[in-house]
């Protein structure tokens, strides 16, 4: 991921740098890069190269086999498949990263600070992730997208909420031990200012086992998402999206396969390249596995 | 005749492109009775060469040579074969012996589970084996008598309170000891120890080392022991080999090499035993006819002056016990007084949990004293977070461990800027600073742009000396500043600091910590001992060493490992001639 390698500075032995590079030469963590690669190109540049609208339809050809037209089949409504698979990893892919995204900067935030501040400030945090923990995130998620009505946008929010906990645990256990490293006494007997202590030495040093945990998110993320979609709690149809499309090519499954297993395979190949790539990175920056707990 | 016979001996580490030998035709010999140091700096193959023996090597290889035990090549041992030699042929005792132990099983658990296997217990294993270990809890009661002849053995007190207790429950010393039982536990041939006592204060450190000088004799057993530190080689071994970039450079009885070293290697590390040691006109100014060589002028002002400083610390039980007993209290400290005067260094000695740490901390002020205060030049300061910038500026502090104290995201040059750029130097006045700092501190800039874990621990440890003394501090506190440095390394950063105190460059007061009494006799001017965190004898340096009162300072300066000084070998010692010159 390029936050890692930007951050990682130049590649000295032992960086976090050579050590991602070292992580990259495993054949399955590889073959994780290469999926997670391929899915987010074809996300981002698929609907420009690929001509055909996902959704114009045609009700001559509804239903249409895998054709050298439709190479991957039409749905009911004569639509072509691969179009809506193509531009439903935009959509997938968009949601489970900023979902992700928004995941990563609450849960750090909050873990930071809780860790960093300790007494009640961090109490109140830790059994406020508790909470959260006591409901699984998925039954949660589908309460809050149920009231708040069905879009993708509330889909994106119900997931943000529901998902931080894990990163604030992980921050806080590993801020806790960070701040009692003898360079960050060295740097506030240096008179840095607190804020810059947690930014400049605390910070940088808990990431690690978050980039992993961010990584393997996204795979489970796209899965969240896509079954939200299916139970009509997410996408609503027409858009494209990969969980949306399962739910109406279902009624199908016996006379047109391919409406539910093209955007299943997208979904179960899209999950496998995060959670291999995320378990080659955990290998290369969390090697005593912080990340396994609290999930 | 049982012996360990090693010839040579190859062992190479590999990775996908290149493959390093670490120990190249070692050979090496180890009869019944003997007691055989390895010494060497480290990174010189050491644990390699010692874990090959013991057959834990992975992931090296050996390549080629041989290990004979009794005629018996170990190289060609199966693992099958190995589990038999564990044990009942060859023991092993670990550096770190509280990480030896598995942490959920009482010592008792896991040295009748030796005694029953006749081999020390195997830490790793499957979930069966953990569930089937609890199941054999109740056979503890058969082998608990051979447990507790063992553990009488090895010297611990207690054998009955041993075997119930948890690894964590026991101190550094009891566990190394707990563990040596389960390493005899099958009556090996052969005891392998690799670097047993490095992880221990002085005194245990000795004790540990007397106690495998005992088995040796008592057991008829060849012990091997791996050391960096020729002192504690010397003190306790008939043989050493001394290894050198993985090749055994030279080996013999103790004197003969101590007299006469041959190789470069062996004198260096000599050298570094030798500056350790105490000063050689200890016995000198015992009569009282000489001076303190040390004395120079010094003022009478004081630049820090700690005022009945005491510190507790609640233990944390649980809530119930809080609400029934009161809260419980760990005195760290209890009213101690002491001053350091403007150019003078004062030693603060101690076994580990003495206190030292806390002073340090209260002066530096990362810990809030539970009474009593401290001043820095006359003004009573708090902690951290309630001193100004200049306060701050006047404490430099450099800590134990010189990795974790330095940000491992930084390159070196940065983290010694920084009390520099906070305190609002401009940028191209820092680097003039650091230049010169890294200069004073013997550092390349080449190292000085790597970040730590590029480094070695003295070039890092000389990283965070240049740090605390970068803004010229009125104080200088150094915690443990060379105990986690290989003996080498230790006597060059003494002798740095010894330069920096001579040329004024370091701080105008001084204050070293450290258990080992060798340390603070070359630095110091002055010294506090503390013991159980109260001050049981103060006074100069000469006077403490020559003539200590109290037991405590007695069992450190026994804990000093001693070469056979200048006098033993009969020929003048430059040190004593140059130390005093009257």
């Amino acid at each position: 991921m390029s936050v890692t390698t930007e951050s990682g500075g130049e590649g000295s032995p032992g960086s976090r740098t050579h050590r991602v590079r070292r992580a990259l030469r495993q054949p399955q963590t590889a073959a994780g890069a290469l999926i997670v690669a391929t899915v987010t190109v074809v996300a981002l540049l698929g609907p420009e190269l690929l001509p055909t609208d996902p959704l114009a339809q045609d009700l001559s050809s509804r239903l249409g086999p895998p054709s050298p037209a439709h190479p991957f089949g039409t749905d009911r409504l004569g639509r072509d498949v691969l179009a809506r698979v193509v531009h439903g990893a935009r959509f997938s892919l968009g949601i489970a990263v900023a979902v992700t995204a928004v995941r990563f900067v609450l849960g750090v935030g909050v873990g930071v600070v809780a860790g960093y501040s300790g007494g009640w400030v961090d109490e109140l945090a830790m059994r406020f992730v508790d909470l959260l923990f006591a409901f699984p995130g998925i039954v949660l998620a589908l309460v809050i997208a149920g009231v708040a009505g069905p879009s993708l946008r509330n889909v994106l929010l119900a997931l943000a909420v529901v998902g931080w906990g894990t990163y604030a645990r992980v921050v806080r256990s590993e801020v806790l031990s960070v701040r009692e490293r003898d360079y960050v006494a060295a740097a506030r007997l240096s008179g840095t200012p607190r804020h810059r202590v947690v930014l400049e030495h605390v910070l940088p040093n808990v990431l690690g086992p978050t980039i992993v945990l961010a990584a393997l998110d996204v795979g489970t993320v796209v899965l969240a998402t896509a079954g939200l979609s299916f139970l009509g709690l997410g996408a609503q149809p027409p858009t494209p999206e990969w969980g949306t499309m399962i739910a109406s090519g279902r009624h199908y499954l016996q006379t047109a396969w391919w409406l539910v297993n093209v955007p299943g395979l997208a979904i179960v190949l899209t999950v496998l390249g995060f959670t291999l790539l995320g378990d080659g990175l955990r290998d290369a920056l969390d090697p005593d596995g912080r990340t396994d707990g609290g999930r | 005749m049982e012996r360990l016979d090693i010839s040579d001996l190859t062992i190479t580490y590999s990775n996908e492109t290149t493959r390093q030998a670490a120990v190249e035709d070692a050979n090496l010999t180890v009869e019944r009775g003997d007691l055989v140091a390895l010494v060497g700096k480290s990174g010189a193959g050491k644990s390699t060469l010692a874990r090959a023996i013991a057959g834990i090597h992975d992931p090296a290889t050996v390549q080629s040579g041989s290990i004979l035990l009794d005629e018996r090549d170990l190289t060609e041992a199966s693992a099958e074969e190995w589990r038999a030699i564990h044990g009942s042929r060859v023991g092993f005792a670990f550096q770190d012996p509280t990480a030896a132990f598995d942490p959920v099983y009482t010592v008792g658990e896991q040295l009748v589970e030796a005694v029953r296997a006749g081999g020390p217990p195997v830490t790793e294993g499957s979930v069966l084996d953990s569930v089937a270990r609890r199941f054999r809890r109740r056979t503890v009661a058969r082998h608990r008598d051979r447990a507790i002849e063992l553990l009488e053995e090895v010297g611990i007190d207690d054998p009955q309170g041993c075997l119930d207790a948890y690894p964590s429950e026991l101190s550094g010393g009891q566990c190394q000891r707990a563990f040596l039982a389960t390493a005899l536990a099958g009556d090996p041939d052969i005891l392998v120890a690799d670097e047993p006592a490095s992880g221990l204060d002085a005194t245990t450190q000795t004790r540990v080392l007397a106690l495998l000088e005992t088995l040796s004799e008592t057991r008829d057993l060849g012990v091997l022991l791996v050391t960096h530190d020729l002192g504690l080689a010397s003190d306790h071994c008939d043989h050493i080999s001394v290894l050198a970039d993985g090749r055994t450079v030279e080996s013999g009885p103790v004197e003969e090499l101590l007299t006469g070293p041959g190789h470069a290697a062996t004198r260096s590390l000599v050298s570094a035993a030798r500056t350790l040691t105490l000063p050689a006109h200890q016995s000198v100014s015992a009569d009282g006819c000489t001076p303190s060589s040390k004395s120079r002028p010094t003022t009478d002002e004081t630049v820090v002056s700690v005022r009945e400083l005491a510190k507790r610390y609640p233990v944390d039980d649980s809530v119930a016990d809080r609400f029934l007993n009161g809260r419980s209290y760990l005195t760290a400290l209890h009213d101690i007084s002491l001053d350091v005067r403007k150019d003078e260094t004062l030693g603060v000695v101690g076994p580990s949990g003495s206190g030292k740490s806390t002073v340090v901390e209260c002066i530096a002020g990362l810990t809030e004293p539970t009474s009593g205060d401290v001043r820095i030049g006359g003004t009573p300061v708090g902690t951290v977070p309630t001193r100004d910038a200049d306060t701050l500026g006047q404490v430099g502090v450099v800590f134990q461990q010189p990795k974790s104290s330095l940000n491992p995201r930084w390159p070196l040059r940065r983290s010694i800027a920084e009390p520099l750029s906070r305190r609002g130097w401009a940028d191209g006045r820092i680097d003039e600073r650091v230049s010169e700092l890294c200069s004073l501190v013997d550092l390349s800039y080449s190292v000085a742009a790597s970040r730590p874990n590029a480094v070695s621990g003295g070039q890092a440890q000389r990283a965070a000396l240049a740090r605390a003394i970068a803004d010229d501090p009125e104080i200088l506190l150094l915690d443990e500043p060379v105990s986690a440095l290989d003996a080498t390394t230790r006597a060059e950063v003494v002798s740095l600091l010894g330069e920096l105190r001579a040329g004024r460059e370091g701080a105008n007061g001084t204050v070293v910590v450290s258990h080992d009494l060798g340390t603070v006799g070359q630095l110091a001017d002055r010294i506090v001992v503390l013991d159980e965190g109260a001050i049981v004898e103060r006074g100069p340096t000469d006077a403490v060493l020559s003539a200590p009162e109290h037991p405590r300072t007695r069992a450190l300066l026994d804990a000093v490992p001693g070469l056979p000084t200048a006098d033993d070998t009969g020929e003048p010692s430059a040190e004593t001639t140059s130390r005093n010159p009257s």
